[in-house]
Parts: structure tokens; C-alpha cells; sequence
């Protein structure tokens, strides 16, 4: 194991050529020179952080794989390709042949021009210190690039593990979208139990079509950082969909860029956290160009001492009129120890646009209990059909429908567990 | 007819499996290593039983709550009246298969 050193930086970079090389030193730079973010910071409120990343180390290697999870992953009748990273390092990489499906390393290596184009392109390395670590540190991960007019048929699923307990890793996902080309990828983060601090990052550059889902379960002790940056050239579409379950405390900060006249964003998703978990989103969707539009659409739910806070902006350039942009957030607060923030903002400098925003927070409602109790249900039974009514309308949102199933069963499956252990 | 279900190691404990041909839609539950199959259309509202939450050997239908008992098809609460139907269940060689008669077993 190394530490976050000069060394570290030294010995991932050996071999890299200069781009990549350039890219690490100018991420080692800023990661001797930010802090740790401070909840002081509009981006960072409701969070604190009581730890420094430099107590963690860096895997030279993979750890021991997680056993594979058939619930999930075999909800998929088809797979496009299949790839496994644990601890930052892509282990396993296989597709049915069609678009480029390969590590991060065999991307540099063989398909340099197009590598150059995507990878490290996307966040920002002084967007905090979690991203100029990740610059610095970061070894391994997954790059796909679909040409143009190509669609791939069924799926990609990517399994990123971070298996190894007192480390910090760096998993990256690459992602180039051609014109006119169709793509889906599923992501599954997950995690054993032990203290681990995993920052993943995600770029797609997209000029035709691609869906994403992210089903995040990482393990009771692990703190996710993941920073997520999509853009959307003429005509594109993106839809991000998200799954937030697992981690003491997960974070997602969302970009998305709508560069391209009549471009669309979508993100559609949920999160329920339980005992103390904390699940921290920061959406940003900034229109760019004309006649773009947006829909962001998430729900949440928290129980026993859980947290989660949803900050969304939208942002509308002066440039970009004839704009559709939404935004919706609504949680359900289970239990009088659980707290959920809400805060949707808008920034718009066009005058010729279409804008909202919609953001709930409050318990179960009494009058549907009441109803459904006077058609003969017993109150537990209630509840759980308006906990589920309530999440239902996110799953079918879903862009990948065959996860909606396994989902609906693990998002069921906590609140059960809560109601028989008589936490809500 | 005969309809195949899946390997019996590939059904979780707990939890519902719909298989569908035609008309015929039937909930194949795994408690431990026993299986029952029931009628997946909900009685009431035509929901999949499949898709609910197993409680003992009762599963609640996900849209309404009316729970059925999945040994006898029968259902415990309301707003559903009316049985679902059995079907007979057989395992050859880890393979699970359901028969699927018109009405039933």
C-alpha cells in the first residue's frame, strides 16, 4: 500500500506517456494545495467530513473480489459487454465485439488518439480535493467508445468493487458517444463492510444517445465520492439514471452540460437511507445552447438517524432561450431522528424560457393511512403500500427497466426490515 | 403444459418468479427449499403476486395489500375476495418446472 505521496505519483505514472503524466502532476499539485472541503461551502452544507483523505493508502493492486451478485446482473437478459473493477483496477473486461469496450490502460496504450479526447477531460482536477486526488492517484477503470451510427443493442454493466479496508481508490469510467450512436451502461457500486473511501469519477462525452444508471450499494462503513460529468453535443440525450442505498455517507456531484442546440438531460432516480447513513446529492444541469431541455426527477426516503440532502441548480445561459428545464424532488422522513434537505435553485439569464422546480419533504400521510386502514388494512400494511406507491413512480422511470425489479425488492426490503425491527 | 421456470439455484429464498405464456401468467415462490406456484393475476386487480413481498407463506400484492396464501391460493385480507389458483410444481434435475393447467391444480 502507498501513501498519498510524490512517491505514489512517481510510481502509478511510470510508463504513462506525457499526456496522462501531465494530467497526474497537475492533480498532485492541486491536491497539496486544497484543504478538505468545509461545510461552510454552498456545495459542502449539511455535510461534515471528520476524516482527511491522506489517512487513507493506495492499493498497488486489486483486492479480493466480491462474490458476484446474480440477483442483479442476472435481471439482464443481455449484456452488450461486461467488465469488473476492484480497488481502481479494471480486472476483467470482456464485450460481444462492436464498439470499444477495454481498461483505461488498454485505451492509452492502443487507441490513443480517441483516449486523448475523453479520459481525464471530464471533472475538473480543482474541482475539490477529492477530484485533484483523483488525478493524482488514480490507475485504472473502464472506457467505451460507440462510433457513430452504431447502436449497441442491450447493455454494458460495469461491477466497480472497492474490497480493500483502509484504502482509497480511484475507479474512472470513460465513456465517448459518437453521432447518432445508441448506448446503455449500468453501473454497480459496491463494497464489503470495514472503513473505506472509494472516489469514483465518470466523464461521457455524448453527441448522439446514452443512458446510464448508477446502482449504488456500497457497504455500511464506506464513503463514497462520486463525481459525475456528462455533456450533450447537437441533438444528444442523456439520461442518468440513480440508485443511492448503501455507504455511510455517498455523494453524487452531477454535471450535466447541454452544449448542443436541442439537446435533452434527464436524470430520474431514488435513494432511502437508514441508521446513519448520509446521502448527499449536488445536481447541476446547465443549459448552453437553444432549444435545449431537462427533467431532473428524484425521490427519497430516510429512516432511524439517516440524512440526505439534494441540492439542484439549474442553470440557463443568456444564449439559450426556448428552453423546457424541471426540476422535482420529493423525500418521505420515516422516523423523528431521519432529516431530509430539499434545496432546488434556479439561475436564469435567458428571457424566453420554460422553468420549475417541485421539492417535498414530510412524512407519511395521514389521510392515505386513514384510508386505506378503512378499506381493511392494518396500518404496517398501509404504510408499506404507500412507501412503495411512493418509490414506484422513480423505478419506472428507470432508463434500464430490467433493474426496476431487483431495486423494488431492495428498496422494499429496508423499510421491512425497519418496520419488523419497530424502527418507523 | 409445462413450463420452465428456471434453475432451482437461481431462485432467491423469499422471493417471487413470474413466468408468463400466452394468457397464462403463474408466481413461483421459494420458501427455503419449498416451491409453490399460484395464479400471478391478483384476484382484486389483476396486479403480479410475483412482485410482492413473502411474509411466512402469505404474499402481499404489491398494488392493494390483499395477501394470499401461497400453499392454498386463498386470500387472507382484503380488498380481494376471490382464490388465485395452485399449480403443481416439479424439479428434475435442479431444473424447476410448473404445470400449468387452465384453471389450476
Amino acid at each position: 500500500m502507498l501513501p498519498l505521496d510524490e512517491g505514489a505519483v512517481e510510481r502509478l505514472a511510470a510508463g504513462s506517456p506525457d499526456w496522462v503524466s501531465e494530467k497526474r502532476a497537475e492533480g498532485f499539485k492541486l491536491y497539496q494545495k486544497l484543504d478538505m472541503p468545509d461545510p461552510r461551502a454552498e456545495e459542502w452544507r449539511y455535510v461534515e467530513l471528520n476524516f482527511d483523505i491522506a489517512e487513507f493508502m493506495v492499493p498497488e493492486g486489486p483486492g479480493d473480489p466480491l462474490a458476484a451478485d446474480t440477483e442483479l446482473d442476472g435481471s439482464f437478459v443481455d449484456m452488450a459487454g461486461r467488465a469488473v473493477v476492484i480497488d481502481g483496477h479494471c480486472v476483467d473486461i470482456t464485450s460481444d465485439g462492436g464498439p470499444t469496450f477495454v481498461s483505461t490502460r488498454t485505451a492509452i496504450a492502443d487507441h490513443a488518439e480517441v483516449a486523448q479526447r475523453v479520459i481525464g477531460r471530464g471533472i475538473a482536477p480543482d474541482l475539490d480535493r477529492f477530484s485533484a486526488a483523483h488525478h493524482a492517484f488514480g490507475s485504472d477503470g473502464v472506457f467505451l467508445h460507440v462510433p457513430a451510427n452504431t447502436t449497441a443493442d442491450a447493455p454494458y454493466y460495469i461491477d466497480v468493487q472497492a474490497t480493500t479496508p483502509g484504502t482509497i481508490t480511484f475507479p474512472r469510467i470513460s465513456i465517448l458517444v459518437e453521432d447518432n450512436a445508441d448506448a446503455a451502461v449500468v453501473v454497480h457500486y459496491r463494497s464489503p463492510e470495514g472503513s473505506i473511501l472509494v472516489v469514483p469519477q465518470i466523464e461521457a462525452d455524448v453527441a448522439g444517445r446514452l443512458s446510464l444508471t448508477a446502482v449504488q450499494e456500497w457497504g455500511p462503513q464506506t464513503t463514497g465520492i462520486s463525481q459525475l460529468r456528462m455533456t450533450a453535443e447537437r441533438d444528444a440525450s442523456l439520461h442518468l439514471g440513480e440508485v443511492g442505498l448503501g455507504g455511510v455517507l455517498a455523494r453524487l456531484h452531477l454535471t450535466m452540460e447541454l452544449n448542443g442546440r436541442g439537446s435533452t438531460g434527464k436524470v430520474s432516480g431514488l435513494y432511502f437511507g437508514d441508521s446513519e447513513q448520509v446521502l448527499d446529492y449536488r445536481a447541476f444541469m446547465n443549459h448552453r445552447a437553444p432549444n435545449t431541455n431537462s427533467d431532473m426527477f428524484l425521490k427519497g426516503a430516510v429512516e432511524d438517524d439517516a440524512d440526505s440532502v439534494f441540492t439542484g441548480l439549474i442553470r440557463i445561459e443568456p444564449e439559450a432561450q426556448r428552453v423546457n428545464a424541471y426540476q422535482t424532488n420529493r423525500n418521505l422522513v420515516l422516523s423523528d431522528g431521519a432529516e431530509a434537505q430539499s434545496v432546488p435553485n434556479l439561475e436564469i439569464l435567458a428571457n424566453d424560457v420554460k422553468c420549475g422546480h417541485a421539492s417535498t419533504v414530510g412524512p407519511l400521510d395521514e389521510e392515505q393511512r386513514y384510508y386505506l386502514m378503512s378499506r381493511g388494512l392494518e396500518r404496517k400494511r398501509a404504510d408499506r403500500l404507500q412507501v412503495r406507491g411512493f418509490f414506484e413512480e422513480a423505478l419506472k422511470r428507470l432508463p434500464t427497466q430490467a433493474l426496476a425489479a431487483p431495486v423494488r425488492e431492495r428498496v422494499n426490503a429496508k423499510y421491512i426490515a425497519a418496520q419488523e425491527e419497530g424502527r418507523v | 403444459m409445462r413450463l420452465r421456470v428456471g434453475m432451482l439455484e437461481d431462485l432467491a429464498d423469499g422471493a417471487g418468479t413470474k413466468v408468463e405464456d400466452g394468457e397464462t401468467r403463474i408466481a413461483v415462490f421459494r420458501i427455503g427449499d419449498d416451491l409453490y406456484a399460484i395464479g400471478d393475476r391478483c384476484s382484486h386487480a389483476e396486479a403480479s403476486l410475483a412482485e410482492g413481498e413473502l411474509f411466512g407463506t402469505e404474499v402481499e400484492c404489491p398494488r392493494h395489500g390483499s395477501e394470499f396464501d401461497v400453499t392454498t391460493g386463498k386470500p387472507g385480507s382484503f380488498p380481494a375476495t376471490q382464490p388465485v389458483p395452485t399449480y403443481e410444481i416439479e424439479v428434475t434435475d435442479g431444473e424447476v418446472f410448473v404445470i400449468a393447467t387452465e384453471d389450476g391444480a
